[in-house]
Order: structure tokens, then sequence, then C-alpha cells
């Protein structure tokens, strides 16, 4: 039984869990908290509702962020890819938003959109795009040219050649850039509500940070990894699907 | 019945030759190409590696263009993909996303019949090849015989009065190789297309052509034209054995090897027994 890998797993949880108990109850409470003070702290925040209201508000700007994301990085990247022109006329942008840490453009951000949830919204667009933008146009540049000629030999124009090949062809790509994507959107929502936020995930974060009340500083943490967690899983369902026809040498991208 | 007339009139190809610090050349793959083909005549063009015969099934297919003269329709230059071409790839170029009959609606789709035809036509044309058990199949789930047959029912399905083949069994195996060229003349035999079909396999040929182009020289011209005399349909009996068959094979290994190639070994005499 302790070979199986979850017995294995469970053991070590179980010897960490108790080694923090123990270290933790001897030490100031600032420092590490023990788990069952978090416990406490996870029972009470559920209980009082600050919790789930929390994660209905960060799910709600991830949600917003990423799509924006989504609706315009897909067609940026797919004109990119294909039209030469197009790509020269906008890469510059591109390649210096991409360098730059999005937190550098947040006082911009706050001049132009405040202190809301739209600005939020604006920061968790700008971590999430790029992924997105990015993937979508490298799988643009990796379709195989001999299916655009294979469709070109059979007549297709532009549009045909754009709705039959290209599009179809990045999908693989595409959805590697939104699992990508939904990572940074959580990151890029957890950094605006610090800075920008009255309400949310990340703005109990900083309050808890704030006033040293670290068990609830690890029940917003936790309930972070559990929310990417499901949310990588729900992209990963959505990729499954769009992948059914793919072999298993070729589902390894 | 119809006026889909193909010929070939002066056809020449140059292409550019980029050196190693970038001065461009230009270089003749093709020169003075001339060739007239009939209704429903099945013709081979063969030639050595790097002979152009390729590239002229390219520019047929509208694919790439001539530099001098052209291949015509009728009287009309091609100049891109037409309705009465349809082209068969070596490479096979299924699209992965689709299954066995999506991938035989594609040209359907693409020229913009109703859904109903496409889907009608594209499963009349997956059972002509035999396939109708794995319509639904993805093209990686298909052994390389059973992809290219999807290829050539997805030439067809747009009813081409030309099938262009470009070494379309060159990947697969020698046996399923010859398994297809059966399957292929009955095809032919059936739809009555005509057929341009490069190769550089001797044998495959002589027993699929009613006439053989052969590709020489740099640039490359036409240095044999043979018209093979065995009858239709050739699967019912081996054509292979015939005398003329090895006349035939040795004609064209001496064009494409060499004139040492078909030297007739000489046959010792019988140890006694």
């Amino acid at each position: 039984m302790l070979t199986s890998k979850w017995g294995l797993r469970l053991m070590s949880l179980t010897v960490v869990l108790a080694a923090w108990q123990i270290v933790g109850s001897r030490i100031n409470p600032i420092f590490l908290s023990t788990p069952t003070k978090i416990a406490e702290a996870f029972v009470a925040t559920i209980a009082s509702g600050e919790l789930p209201q929390a994660v209905f508000v960060s799910l709600g700007v991830t949600a917003a962020g990423f799509f924006t994301a989504l609706i315009i990085g897909i067609p940026i990247g797919l004109l990119m890819g294909r039209f030469r022109t197009f790509e020269y006329l906008i890469d510059p942008y591109v390649n210096a938003l991409y360098v730059v840490p999005r937190i550098a453009l947040i006082p911009l951000i706050i001049i132009w959109a405040g202190l809301g949830v739209a600005a939020q919204i604006v920061v968790v667009f700008g971590t999430t795009v790029f992924p997105i933008l990015l993937s979508t146009y490298a799988g643009v540049k990796h379709v195989d040219k001999r299916l655009i000629e294979t469709a070109h030999s059979f007549g297709a124009g532009e549009r045909q050649l754009f709705f039959k090949v290209i599009i179809p062809a990045s999908v693989p790509f595409i959805m590697s850039g939104l699992r990508l994507g939904i990572g940074q959107a959580v990151i890029g929502m957890i950094v605006a509500q610090m800075f920008l936020g009255i309400a949310g995930m990340g703005f109990m974060l900083t309050n808890y940070g704030n006033q040293f009340a670290t068990n609830y500083v690890f029940v917003v943490v936790l309930s972070l990894a559990a929310l990417g967690i499901a949310l990588t899983e729900l992209v990963k369902f959505v990729e499954r699907r769009f992948n059914h026809w793919k072999s298993d040498e070729l589902r390894a991208i | 019945m119809d006026a889909a007339r193909l010929s070939i009139r002066g056809l020449g190809k140059r292409f550019p030759l980029r050196t190693g610090r970038g001065s461009a050349g230009v270089v003749q793959v093709l020169r003075g190409i001339d060739l007239e083909v009939g209704q429903s005549e099945f013709i081979s063009i063969i030639g050595a590696s790097g002979s152009g015969k390729t590239t002229l099934l390219r520019i047929v297919a509208g694919l790439d263009q001539a530099d001098e003269g052209g291949a015509y329709i009728g009287d009309t230059r091609i100049s891109g993909p037409g309705r009465e071409r349809s082209m068969v790839f070596q490479s096979i170029n299924l699209f992965p996303w689709r299954n066995v009959l999506q991938n035989v609606e594609l040209g359907l789709e693409i020229r913009g019949e109703s859904a109903a035809e496409v889907r009608r036509r594209a499963m009349q044309f997956v059972s002509l090849v035999g396939l109708e058990q794995h319509a639904h199949a993805y093209p990686h789930e298909l052994s390389g015989g059973m992809q290219q047959r999807v290829g050539i029912a997805r030439a067809l399905a747009t009813d081409p009065q030309i099938l262009l083949m470009d070494e379309p069994f060159g990947s697969l195996d020698a046996q399923t190789a010859e398994f297809l060229w059966d399957e292929l003349l009955s095809l032919v035999e059936k739809t009555r297309k005509t057929v341009l079909f490069v190769t550089h396999h001797i044998d495959e040929a002589i027993y699929l052509s009613d006439r053989i182009i052969v590709l020489g020289g740099r640039p490359a011209g036409i240095i044999d034209v043979i018209d093979v005399p065995f009858t239709k349909p050739r699967w019912e009996y081996d054509v292979r054995a015939l005398p003329e068959f090895a006349q035939l094979r040795a004609r064209l290994r001496g064009h494409l090897f060499g004139q040492r190639a078909v030297r007739l070994p000489e046959v010792k005499a019988q140890e006694e027994a």
C-alpha cells in the first residue's frame, strides 16, 4: 500500500503537516501559523461569507480579462501569422509590450482606468493576451505548407484557406496558448487586486498581510492554488475535446 | 462530350539559383516540352531524380507557372488550379483533424456544393475506394495504403476530367503499391479519367500506362515516348511475365541508368546435372 503513488503522497503530506503543527505552535504565530489555525480561519471566512464573496469577485475579474484576451489575442495572432504586412505593422508593439513587466504598467492603468474592477480586468487582459496571441501566431507559422497547397489545388481562395486550413491547423497551438493564458490570468488577477482592489482574493491577501494574520493569508494562498488547478483542468478538458483527432505522438505537443 | 483536352506546348521552366553569398543565377530545368494528351489516356512521366517531372506536373496542376510556353486546357493556358483537374500528392496530405469522409469532402466544400451533395458524393467515393468501414476513422488510424486511397477518393470526388498524380505510391511499401496499381487502373477505367502520372518506378510506369514520356538531359526535355501495347484490363493476366515487358523495362532502364544497365548477362552453359 505504501508503495502506491497516492499512499506516498498521503504519507508525505501527513509528515509535513504534523511537523508544521509542532514547529508552528512553538514559535511566534505570525511567522508560520499552524495547520489547525489555518483550518479555523478557513471555516471562519467561509461562515462569514468573506471567502466565497472574494472568490466570486476574483473569478469574475479573471474570466472577464481572460475572455477579452482570447477575443482580441486569437484574431491578432491569426492575422499576424498569415499576413506579413500586418505582422510588421503590429510586431513592434507586441514585442515591446511583451518584454515590459506588466506590473510596470499599473500606474498608467490607474491613470486611464481608475482603481476599480475595470482596471483589474485591464491588468488581467495584459498578462493573458500575450501567451494567447503568441501561441496563435506560432500555430499559424507552423501550419503544414503542403496542406495549404492541397486546399489551393482544389481552388481554395484566401478566405477558404483561412477557415479550412489555417484556423483548424492552429487549434492545438491556440489551445496551449489558452492553457498558459489561464495561469497568467490568475497571476494578473492577484497582482491587480493587491494593487487596485477593494474586494477579491488579492485584496484579502494584502488586507490580512497588513494585519499579520498569517493563518488567513494561508487560507487565501491555498484557495488560489485550488482555483488555479481547477481552471487549468477546465482548459485542459476543453483542449482534449478539440484534440480528439490527434495520435498519441502528436498529443505531446 | 467534353473539351477539356490537355496539351503542353513549348513548355520551359527556370528556377532562381541561390549561391552561398547570395548572388542569384538562374537554372533552366525544363525546355521545349510538347505533349498532346488524349481523352481517357493514362500517361506516365518518368525520369531520373531532378529531371523536373514533378515540376512539370505542378505546372499542369496550376501550382507553378511556366516561364516559356505552357500547359493548355483546350486553348486556355493554365494559370491556376481548375475544376477539370485534381491532384494526388506523394505526401498524401490528408487533413489530420478531418476523418476519412470529411477529407473526401474537402474539394467538394471548396467548390461550394450544397451540404447534402457534399456528403452524398463523399460517401459514394469513400465506398468506391473500399473504405466505407473506415469513413469515420482519422488519418493517423489508417495504414499508408488506406491513406492514399483517401487521397485518390478526395481527388476523384470533385469529378475532374484529368487526374494528376505525383508519385502517389512512392511513400508506400512495394506490396501495398502493387496492390494499388490494380485498384487505380480499375478506378480510372470505371470513371474514365485522363491521368498524368509522375513516377520514377519503371515497372509501375509500364504496368499502368498507355504511354510513357521519358524526361532527360539538362535542361530536361522529352527524350523518348513509349506506347505501351498491352491490352487492358491488365490485372487479368500477368503483364510482367511477357517478353515485351522486359524489353520495355530494358529500354527505360537504358534511359534512366545508362546503357551499361541494360546489357544482357551471359547465360552460362548449364553445369552437368
